[in-house]
């Protein structure tokens, strides 16, 4: 009976938080294909600590930070190359000649190009809305580290984000 | 809350429209990770059980580091059966082929990155070896020494790491005598901030890399040194738990992987071996242990040991294996025990 309650809490907290903790790995990797891989690898971790995970509190920040380390452990490893068979997919979506879109496009290739922690900080930070203090504790790093790290990639984004608002006043 | 700059502001509205982008159907299965949670927790409960995880993985690893280097079987010795196992294993016999074989393989290492494992990738294609510590799942921060041994002749060049940035060249102490270099984004820092490359050349002028991570030690290039000083370059057949036999000569191993502890992190290792056999994909799995998840394909238990084997294109096998089909392939599979002194590098026999 305690697993059948189990699974079931289980199995309702993925369906309400599954689809926000897909956009987290999806910010991380850029590829839906992947981001699902890489959430199904986290609620199976996320799913075998459920009896301590539920005791925590902060249910949502402890998946977050299984699906960041999981994203951060993959990059170190060549694993993921082995198991994702997918092609990238930004050219995938017929619907991408929308404007906003190829905008989106360009941050996602400038994300990508951002080193893995680096951007799992900005992520963190501006998707996820952490504090340099939260975000220092999700990545076992130092305030300092965040608060770096955060310049690194904002500096690195710039041209995107400049290049976006262009187009905004142009049109 | 602190002001926010206005790149940061542009950001913010960036990353939201990014993430609120079209997507395909979600393919998160919630039935599934609990199949396949449900399966680690089983198996963490035995492994506890039988062991006392922790020490006993380090042993296996220590046992396994001794083994012979090279050589027919590593049944040939020391017939130290472990008192666990039901009965003495059926040792194959006659030439075979161990697809993890490798040019060289750890000497000397830091008692906290201790399970040697070895992996064949099919990109590229080559067996690497990789020790780690002990921690396992969620844990990401598991120490782990990667190695890898180019081919004689090939010199490695720098190019860029993951996210792009510029690989440099800081030289090390000498190795051995030999020429030794870091690989690094920053030259001020020859660790890379605790994601360190060394790449040195053997006596002979093979080359050797070492990619190491979350080694938490204050000194990170004293200790990759070290380690790199006890690389043996000679080649190296890793035995395996089980062998298989029978199969047509086309028969190819695309994927082999002997991790420790176990990738799922609730054993002291597990093997899997992928193989393209005509059309079709054969998938074997070992572990030590009596369990398995129903998705695992079918299964036998032997010397305390379990493997399955999963057949993709089932159609696609040659005629001498396809009427037994996955049943028939496993009847192939010989299962050597838990005890590494019976395993064997015969372990592909046509």
């Amino acid at each position: 009976m305690t697993e059948l309650r189990r699974d079931a809490a289980f199995t309702e907290y993925v369906a309400a938080k599954g689809p926000w903790l897909r956009k987290v790995a999806y910010l991380l990797c850029q590829d839906w294909h992947r981001a699902d891989d890489l959430v199904q690898n986290s609620i199976i971790k996320l799913y075998v600590q459920w009896p301590q995970a539920e005791r925590i509190g902060n249910l949502d920040g402890y998946a977050r930070r299984v699906v960041v380390n999981t994203f951060l452990a993959e990059q170190r490893s060549s694993w993921w190359r082995r198991v994702v068979l997918h092609e990238p997919e930004y050219a995938g979506h017929a619907d991408a000649g929308i404007a906003h879109v190829e905008t989106s496009l360009d941050l996602a290739d400038a994300l990508g190009a951002l080193p893995a922690r680096q951007r799992a900080t900005v992520v963190l930070r501006y998707f996820c809305d952490l504090s340099v203090e939260e975000t220092a504790t999700a990545l076992s790093c130092s305030a300092g580290t965040v608060k770096s790290q955060t310049a690194r990639g904002l500096d690195a984004l710039r041209r995107v984000l400049d290049g976006r608002a262009a187009e905004s006043a142009a049109s | 809350m602190p002001t926010m700059s206005v790149q940061e502001q542009k950001l913010y509205a960036a990353i939201e429209e990014l993430a609120d982008r079209p997507a395909p159907p979600s393919a998160i299965d919630a039935d599934d990770a609990i199949r396949r949670g449900h399966r680690v927790v089983r198996r963490r409960r035995v492994a506890r059980g039988a062991t006392g995880a922790v020490v006993g993985i380090a042993a296996v690893a220590v046992a396994v580091s001794v083994l012979p280097s090279h050589g027919s079987s590593g049944a040939a010795g020391t017939g130290a059966a472990n008192s666990s196992t039901k009965a003495t294993p059926q040792h194959p016999s006659g030439p075979g082929t161990d697809p993890l074989t490798l040019s060289g393989t750890f000497g000397w290492l830091p008692t906290n990155v201790a399970n040697v494992g070895y992996s064949l990738h099919e990109t590229p294609n080559q067996v690497q070896a990789v020790a780690r510590g002990d921690q396992v799942l969620p844990s990401s921060d598991t120490p782990m020494i990667w190695l890898n041994i180019y081919p004689k002749g090939t010199t490695p060049t720098l190019g860029q790491f993951a996210g792009g940035n510029t690989q440099l060249r800081v030289n090390a102490p000498k190795v051995n005598g030999q020429t030794a270099y870091w690989m690094t984004e920053s030259a001020s820092d020859p660790t890379n901030a605790g994601d360190t490359w060394l790449r040195w050349q053997s006596p002979d002028g093979q080359w050797g890399e070492l990619h190491a991570y979350s080694l938490d030690t204050p000194d990170i290039t004293t200790e990759l040194l070290r380690v790199a000083a006890g690389i043996d370059f000679a080649p190296h057949s890793v035995p395996l738990p089980m062998s298989i036999s029978g199969l047509p000569k086309s028969a190819v191993t695309v994927e082999a992987d002997l991790d420790r502890p176990s990738l799922s992190g609730d054993g002291a290792w597990d093997l899997a071996l992928i193989l393209q056999v005509g059309g079709a994909t054969v998938q074997i799995s070992v572990d030590p242990g009596t369990q398995h998840s129903a998705d695992s394909g079918t299964c036998k238990t032997a010397n305390g040991l379990t493997a399955c084997v999963l057949v993709t294109s089932p159609g696609g096998l040659p005629t001498s294996l396809a009427k037994g089909g996955a049943a028939g392939i496993l009847d192939r599979i010989t299962l050597l025990g838990t005890d590494p002194a019976n395993w064997t590098t015969a372990v592909v026999q046509q």
